[in-house]
């Protein structure tokens, strides 16, 4: 199913985009390897939806290159399709077909299409072939938007925000779609989400894009594991403090002084204990929310 | 067994523990087969890689062992592999307890009392 894709199906290379003045994404270099799943995360306005859009053929690059499943985008956007499952962030079904028409107009254009995997997929989201898009709950438009993008089994699936806007219980059942479809191939796998904790119970790797640039890229499990808070108590409040390498947020509030570090070692909290007047040190674990968030802030104020 | 996604106790490490405790309840017994790593994955709505990394921690540890064409099952000395993962556990919860209330400035008598307290409280009602 693949062409010389190399072991990573998504890669982007140099990648700007600019809209006017403004800088959407900014330099992106990306290569997700083959069978892992990737979660996008940033704040609103970060660049992921535009660099979604480039992947998948929708916008052209302002300069850089973008390979997808080893073909080029978007050189050859119409060929790249059959080779991507994409769920954009807004419904793509025209609201006044039935689910059976937009099935088949969809598989009009893909000639890999698999029926049996189909039927499968309208089972297990109990989607009614004869409801019009319009009339579907979010949640089932959400399912549909997802049978539509993997029945033709792409290499590469690429997901914008699909649970935002779903209630618990729809997005535990498209998670488990998700799960169900790409754990018994070897996809790879990109999605974007504000719901982290989506994040971190599927991606393996996550990176996070901040005004256009991508600002890290990690497995999810080694960035909790390297990323600490140390909780520190000066002697004077609001006193002087020096903060060690690799910091990276640090806020002071009264005596307490938090500071998130990365590549965490020994020699930061020698460094804090030596070069300030502390009375008591300890180290935190952090979820990935706070992680999410404290790169985020750190690089706010770096401004 | 349940997941906490936004814990920073990675995935991979609360399955272990979920596995883990389950063997030392004997909700799996020695022999058993536990569930694959696909249908874990899907039960828990988690990635199958995270599954496979917490099954790989237990098979080193010796709690499961991979059989041939069928999967994975809970080794025979199972019981005690558990009880000394389980054991771990509770000394790290144990030591952590211990130093936040020594930063608190707790002595060790004000500690003994307190873990007295607790235990009184959690057994309370029960035979043991």
């Amino acid at each position: 199913m693949s062409e010389t894709a190399g072991d990573s199906p998504i890669r982007l290379e140099h990648v700007t985009r600019r809209f006017g003045k403004m800088l959407a994404v900014n330099d992106l270099t990306l290569s997700i390897p083959r069978a892992t799943t990737f979660g996008f995360i940033g704040l609103n306005g970060a660049g992921k939806t535009t660099a979604i859009r480039m992947m998948v053929g929708l916008l052209a690059p302002s300069s850089g290159s973008i390979h997808v499943d080893g073909i080029e985008v978007p050189r050859d956007r119409d060929r790249v399709k059959t080779h991507i499952g994409y769920v954009p962030d807004r419904p793509n079904v025209y609201p006044w077909m039935r689910v059976e028409e937009a099935i088949s107009f969809v598989r009009s254009f893909q000639p890999k299409w698999n029926q049996a995997r189909c039927d499968e997929l309208m089972k297990m989201f109990e989607l009614d072939p004869r409801k019009r898009a319009k009339h579907l709950s979010k949640g089932q438009a959400a399912k549909l938007s997802m049978l539509l993008a993997i029945c033709h089994d792409p290499a590469v699936l690429i997901f914008d925000e699909p649970t935002s806007g779903l209630d618990p219980l729809v997005r535990e059942e498209f998670l488990e779609g998700v799960l169900s479809v790409t754990s018994e191939r070897q996809q790879t796998v990109l999605f974007s989400s504000h719901t982290l904790s989506d994040v971190q119970r599927l991606a393996d790797n996550i990176g996070i894009m901040h005004e256009g640039k991508l600002l890290l890229h990690a497995p999810v499990d080694e960035l909790l594991d390297r990323t600490k808070r140390i909780r520190a108590v000066l002697e004077e409040e609001n006193g002087k403090h020096e903060a060690p390498p690799g910091m990276v947020f640090q806020r002071v509030r009264g005596r307490e002084w938090m500071i998130t570090v990365e590549n965490f070692r020994q020699e930061q909290i020698e460094f804090v204990r030596s070069r300030n007047r502390i009375s008591h040190l300890d180290v935190q674990d952090m979820s990935l929310d706070d992680v999410f968030k404290d790169f985020v802030r750190g690089q706010k104020e770096a401004v | 067994m349940q997941i906490e996604p936004l814990s920073p106790v990675p995935i991979f490490k609360q399955i272990a523990d979920g596995v883990r405790s389950a063997v030392a309840a004997g909700v799996y017994r020695p022999g058993d087969l536990i569930p694959s790593v696909r249908a874990q994955a899907l039960q828990l709505v988690v990635n199958p890689n995270t599954v496979q990394r917490a099954y790989e921690e237990l098979e080193r540890e010796g709690l499961i062992i991979s059989k041939k064409g069928t999967g994975m099952i809970v080794s025979p000395d199972s019981k005690l592999t558990a009880k000394n993962g389980v054991t771990e556990n509770v000394r790290s919860g144990f030591s952590q307890a211990i130093s936040a209330g020594r930063s608190a400035g707790l002595s060790r008598v004000a500690i003994d009392k307190l873990y007295r307290e607790v235990w009184n409280d959690n057994t309370a009602g029960r035979s043991k």
